[in-house]
């Protein structure tokens, strides 16, 4: 039966058991449904449900370059200040992004990035 | 008698002439006289008949005249009547058509302007959409190509900070 990235990542969460076993099944079942390709995917969602059952909010911190660790901490303050929950967050960094970062939660996301900020004014420009 | 004789009359031949008058005065009044005045009386009546057929006649054709012209006045007046009927009904659909052509020539001007306002509004957009393209397009050349990457971090903390 082909799963969702978010039942993969749910059933690699929720299970207490032989971990070795429920590796080898997981590989078994990527291979079986040719669902490699949703590995990210999965990925993601393992971040999400990971900081679920902790009782925190999984934040995406998109950058140019990888950001410093006293950078992420004061990025996790202001959300954590803004949500007021616990923050887990990853920082992806992805090429020609320019300057500024892009938060994403499941709830918001919060754009200070200059590509964000020519969107906008590109929105204004064209409305 | 003696004085008929002084005058010479001789009173036989004057008796017997007075009863022959008498008789040819019977046989005249009776077959002749009567009968003519009868003729006379049936021709009198005929041409009274005649006359009072004549002037019911004249009356009739009077009467016939009288009706005629009824007859007439009545068809030209219906003909009248159709007439302005006519008239009014081809001068109501007249006014229809004309209504219908003003309504129509309405729409038309309508969907022009509004075809005309629309074509504006697209070529407003378009113009609106190719000049944000544009600014874009420059600002995102001059991020990635004017900034160095130290420029880059500064901008990216500042952004941190004001979020």
């Amino acid at each position: 039966m082909k799963l969702s990235p978010k039942q993969y990542a749910n059933i690699l969460i929720s299970n207490d058991g032989d971990k070795k076993s429920l590796a080898s099944k997981f590989w078994f079942s990527l291979q079986k449904n040719n669902q490699y390709k949703d590995l990210p995917k999965i990925v993601a969602e393992l971040d999400k449900e990971y900081a679920r059952e902790n009782n925190s909010v999984f934040a995406e911190i998109l950058s140019e370059n990888k950001l410093s660790d006293d950078e992420i901490k004061e990025i996790e303050a202001k959300l954590e200040n803004l949500l007021r929950k616990k923050i887990i967050s990853k920082n992806i960094v992805k090429e020609n992004f320019g300057p500024g970062i892009i938060v994403r939660t499941d709830e918001m996301e919060i754009n200070v990035s200059a590509m964000g900020k020519i969107e906008s004014l590109k929105r204004l420009l064209s409305s | 008698m003696e004085a008929l004789d002084a005058l010479g009359i001789d009173w036989k031949l004057l008796l017997a002439q007075i009863v022959n008058f008498l008789i040819l005065l019977i046989l005249l009044t009776k077959f002749l006289y009567k009968p003519i005045v009868k003729m006379l009386d049936d021709r009198s009546k005929k041409i009274d008949t005649g006359l009072k057929a004549a002037e019911k006649s004249e009356q009739d054709l009077k009467k016939a005249d009288v009706d005629a012209e009824k007859i007439r006045e009545k068809a030209y007046k219906e003909a009248n009547e159709i007439l302005v009927n006519a008239k009014t009904e081809a001068s109501d659909e007249a006014k229809q058509i004309v209504s219908k052509a003003e309504a129509q020539a309405e729409e038309i001007r309508k969907y022009a302007a509004e075809e005309a306002l629309s074509s504006k509004d697209k070529a407003m957009r378009a113009a609106k959409g190719e000049l944000s393209n544009l600014v874009t397009l420059a600002l995102g050349k001059i991020i990635g190509e004017q900034f160095s990457e130290s420029d880059k971090e500064k901008m990216t903390k500042e952004a941190i900070k004001d979020m």
